[in-house]
């Protein structure tokens, strides 16, 4: 009896050690606590957009394989084509796509229809993972109405105003601080540069110039739906914000503004045929690289607010979620860690590839401010341009791109002269009841 | 007896194809058109309604407008890619030199993909910057906004179709030209009779069955003109490029309400059949096709 | 005389000038295109003639070596190529078949046929996603070759049938009274006859296929994806690649323009669709 015993323990305490010494790998491979290599093996589909949150996936992936061994295969397709394809794949309840790129905007579609997989209960990789350390209300944006968390945010931006510091330097003018600014400028510019488009903006009838029309009449405390999902297009407030905007395209835009999206726009921009753009705030960058713009020296960035004295807005963000269907959670879950941590980040900061991010722990990081010498103008104002972002303004529904699109394409007819502004609004508001009630 | 079975026998692979890639959709289509079905509303699953998506779709104001420029599109289209190849092939014809060269180099439009011609003319259609308005301007003109000007849109699509397609009508043109017999032409000048008589009684009639084809061909594929649209204007300013097919991939693929895009595809199928079954008809195009010119 | 000479060079002149026009009307657009392809960002939007701008490879640098665009060129060469040979050979059976057969109610056999190019992609996108969903083919090459071939197979039965007619049934039936089937006469006799007509329609496929965008940017995601649906990725969030693009379209047209221009007798004579009899 006592021999067994002896023999039991024994065992028990071998079975232990050895345990205790498999558990701790060299610091490379765990995250404090996880096994970075649990994975191994497995082979992750990415889905992606097109755009810079995805250069340092293409760049950077090599070191994700290396520190897991989860092989990954990603996909890079334009917005619509990405939306698509995630759909029709949840369509099909495959689970082909591990982890899908998600935009901001189709987040309340993505969750009516429980397709990500919710984040809040998978094991957290101290040194990878960066939720802590990103702002509440970007965390909100891709959270469900249960308050889980269904993506991380990769990116986030806010509406600027990007002028031509040389143009406005050589009129004496001062950068404009409101809409009514804008205005004022537009005219003394259009006066004395003649072969200078004054302002430009998205005014082609996409629901992705929505954004730009929407962001303009938060300023003037205008919104196409207010918190109880009521109707609020046809009201004096957006009137106001409309015929500003309308005039701004129609007097001191390119004449073809109504068509303009914003590929043209950054063309324009860059060739310096304009003088300023109110857009969202990924644009500055580019404007600003020698590579690709002619004025990339000449730039100015400013935030604008308007007789609501609200800010006008141009939100824009886009997170990395799981799809419910996939096979291979963990690993996903994994590889949305490492592609928001810091070192990723800082890793983009040395490379140019972009300048603003959810951490806030990257603006404080030596290599941020050696990186973006120069870029000031910009990058000084990233924390104002984040604080300044309302989602109150923003129609989260499911149906928002119908919703866009019927408010928008209003506008571009106005702006295009087919319309008034208040024919216009009165279309819309009939247009997205219509479609809010169901149709 | 055997032999029939056996020429019966070689259809089978042919059958087969039309009746599982064929037949298999639009029998689907059809039964999702009775259905009011949102790939984004994944819960609700299909739910049948009978004929309501086709009671939707003949009171859509956004239906029948779109309906209105495939019409357009489709009359001026085919007549200009048709006029236009007519007449370079009747000139082709008559000239001497070059004529292989020639041929060759107008082949070329018809062989690219459509996908790049859209994009390509996207890209030289742009208002300020593109090329063809510095043209435009260069001779003393002022620009023309091909794709922002709501007025314009459509007929800028238009345009792409026709540069596309027009190499089409040429090749088959010239061949029924180039076939033509010499004796009906040696009668009529004995007879005195003069060009465009010659060209009215004789050239046309004996053309027929190319004109039909060519015809034929182009009402067909001008029904189904997509990327060329898509990618250049997806429909816009507004809606004045959206044409039938747009506005279907619209409510399918922004939208993604199933059922009455199926509706519609359905639609637009055997609208686009009856087309064909019309020009059949009344051009007789059949019953010589396929069969050589005696 | 004179007078009549002088009118009959004129409408030469006036001929060549038309023909010469339309020329570079067709050629134009792809003469932009691929100036445009070495250009670089800053330029894409210049005029000044090439020649007078600084050429660059960079485009093509970065399509072919820092893109994947080479894979999906070769996914659509192998799809565009095994497309072809598969239809080629059902529906040369089937086209036959249509040729020899006494058919009632040809017209209505013949708009059937016909239906399938008529059907729009885009309202039959989904149910062939699902159907391909279902087995398993979606993003592979078997999947979207099988639905090319659906596509192209009217086009093939409908042609074959015009140059199998041309071809007399005296020439099969004295191949089988020396021995023959009917089947084997077909391969030995009637095939190499009508071989012009069949390279004729393969070629017309393989454009047809090669140039395809919308199933393939449903059907396909990054096994099979053919080179039209990538071009789209160069559209970026902020500008779009002009030049990178146009690197790719000039490289993905190379090949149906060289292989139309290679088999230029061919790509005529089909288009004639069997309309003319062999001189």
């Amino acid at each position: 009896m006592n021999k067994k015993w002896f023999y039991l323990v024994a065992l028990a305490l071998i079975v232990g050690i050895i345990a205790a010494l498999g558990c701790s790998s060299s610091d490379i491979e765990t995250g404090d606590g996880v096994d970075r290599r649990a994975y191994e093996g497995t082979t992750l589909r990415v889905l992606l957009k097109t755009g810079y949150e995805t250069e340092a996936i293409v760049r950077y992936v090599d070191e994700f394989e290396k520190a897991t061994g989860i092989k990954v295969e990603y996909e890079v397709y334009d917005e619509p084509t990405l939306r698509n394809k995630f759909i029709l794949d949840c369509t099909s309840r495959t689970g082909t796509y591990d982890v899908v790129a998600t935009q901001f905007w189709y987040m309340p579609e993505y969750l009516r229809a429980g397709w990500l997989e919710p984040l809040d209960d998978y094991p957290v990789d101290e040194e990878w993972n960066s939720i802590s350390h990103i702002p509440e209300g970007l965390l909100e944006t891709f959270s469900g109405d249960d308050g889980k968390l269904y993506s991380i945010p990769v990116s986030a931006s806010g509406g600027v105003l990007i002028y031509r510091s040389d143009l406005l330097e050589k009129h004496n003018l001062n950068p404009p601080k409101t809409t009514k600014d804008v205005l004022e400028i537009a005219a003394v510019l259009k006066a004395k540069e003649p072969d200078i488009y004054p302002f430009i903006g998205r005014g082609d009838s996409s629901s992705a110039s929505f954004g730009t029309s929407a962001g303009w009449a938060w300023a003037y405390g205008a919104r196409v739906m207010d918190e109880n999902l009521n109707v609020t297009v046809d009201t004096p407030e957006m009137l106001e914000a409309m015929t500003d905007l309308v005039n701004l395209m129609k007097e001191f835009a390119p004449p073809d503004q109504a068509a303009i999206g914003w590929d043209v726009m950054s063309e324009l921009f860059r060739k310096g045929d304009v003088a300023m753009n109110f857009e969202m705030s990924g644009f500055p960058s580019v404007y600003a690289s020698p590579d690709v713009s002619e004025v990339h020296d000449k730039i100015g960035v400013t935030l604008l607010t308007g007789p609501a004295g609200n800010y006008a807005q141009w939100m824009y963000a886009e997170g990395l979620g799981i799809s419910r269907f996939s096979k291979n959670k963990d690993a996903a879950w994994l590889f949305l860690q490492w592609r928001t941590s810091l070192e990723v980040a800082l890793q983009e900061v040395k490379d140019g590839i972009r300048l603003d991010f959810p951490d806030t722990r990257v603006y404080e990081a030596a290599e941020y401010s050696a990186a973006t010498e120069g870029q000031e103008f910009f990058t000084e104002l990233i924390p104002d341009i984040l604080a300044s972002v309302d989602p109150a303004y923003w129609p989260g529904i499911a149906d928002f791109d119908r919703v866009a699109e019927a408010f928008q394409r209003e506008i571009s007819l106005a702006i295009a002269g087919n319309q008034t502004v208040k024919q216009a609004l009165e279309k819309a508001q009939s247009a997205i009841e219509a479609i809010v009630n169901g149709n | 007896m055997k032999e029939k079975r056996l020429t019966y026998l070689t259809l089978i692979p042919t059958a087969a194809v039309f009746l599982f890639l064929g037949l298999y959709p639009v029998i689907e289509a059809i039964w999702t058109s009775l259905n009011k079905y949102n790939l984004t509303r994944p819960w609700e699953g299909k739910v049948f309604i009978g004929l309501a998506n086709y009671i939707q779709m003949f009171s859509d104001a956004r239906f029948w407008e779109s309906m209105g420029r495939s019409m357009q599109f489709l009359v001026v289209s085919v007549g200009l890619t048709f006029i236009l190849g007519f007449s370079i092939a009747l000139l082709l014809h008559r000239a001497k030199w070059f004529k292989g060269f020639f041929r060759i180099v107008f082949l070329v439009p018809m062989v690219v993909a459509p996908a790049i011609t859209a994009l390509n003319y996207r890209f030289m259609y742009n208002y300020k910057l593109g090329i063809l308005n510095k043209i435009i301007e260069s001779l003393g003109f002022s620009r023309v906004d091909f794709l922002g000007d709501p007025s314009i849109a459509l007929w800028s699509a238009i345009l792409v179709d026709v540069w596309q397609w027009t190499p089409l009508v040429i090749l088959i043109m010239l061949a029924g030209l180039e076939a033509l017999p010499r004796e009906p032409y040696e009668a009529a000048a004995i007879d005195g009779a003069n060009r465009w008589q010659t060209f009215r009684f004789i050239t046309l009639p004996l053309l027929n069955k190319f004109i039909a084809i060519t015809l034929l061909i182009r009402v067909m594929d001008v029904m189904k003109v997509f990327e060329t649209i898509q990618l250049m204007t997806a429909g816009g300013p507004g809606r004045s490029s959206e044409t039938l097919n747009i506005y279907l991939a619209r409510v399918g693929f922004n939208w993604f309400e199933m059922g009455y895009a199926s509706a519609i595809g359905i639609f637009t199928l055997y609208f686009t059949l009856f087309l064909a079954w019309l020009l059949v008809k009344k051009m007789g195009a059949f019953s010589e096709v396929g069969e050589s010119i005696e | 005389m004179n007078k009549s000479l002088l009118v009959k060079n004129l409408s030469e002149m006036a001929i060549y000038g038309c023909l010469l026009l339309y020329m570079i009307v067709a050629i134009f657009p792809l003469f932009w295109l691929v100036t445009t392809s070495f250009k670089p960002p800053l330029e894409v939007f210049s005029t000044e003639p090439l020649g007078l701008f600084v050429p660059t490879l960079e485009n093509y640098n970065r399509v072919l070596f820092n893109d994947p665009f080479p894979r999906y060129m070769l996914n659509s060469a192998i799809i565009s190529i095994c497309t072809v040979l598969v239809t080629l050979v059902i529906g040369s059976l089937g086209g036959y078949a249509f040729a020899r057969l006494p058919v009632r109610n040809k017209e209505s056999w013949f708009l059937t046929i016909l239906s399938t190019r008529m059907a729009p992609p885009v309202a039959f996108a989904v149910p062939l996603y699902l159907l391909m969903v279902r087995f398993g083919l979606i993003d592979s090459h078997a999947g979207i070759i099988a639905v090319y071939i659906f596509m192209n197979l009217a086009l093939c039965v409908w042609l074959t049938r015009g140059f199998f007619q041309e071809i007399p049934p005296e020439v099969e039936e004295a191949a089988m009274v020396d021995g023959c089937t009917r089947f084997g006469s077909f391969v030995r006799i009637t095939v190499p006859l009508a071989k012009g007509g069949l390279i004729a329609t393969a070629v017309l496929m393989f454009i047809i296929t090669w140039n395809e965008f919308f199933l393939a940017s449903i059907l396909t995601q990054h096994t099979a994806k053919t080179f039209t649906v990538h071009l789209t990725s160069f559209f970026g969030s902020r500008r779009i690649l002009w030049g990178e693009l146009a690197a790719a379209s000039t490289l993905g047209s190379l090949v149906p323009i060289i292989f139309a221009i290679a088999m230029r007798r061919y790509m005529i004579r089909g288009f004639t669709m069997g309309l003319v009899k062999e001189k």
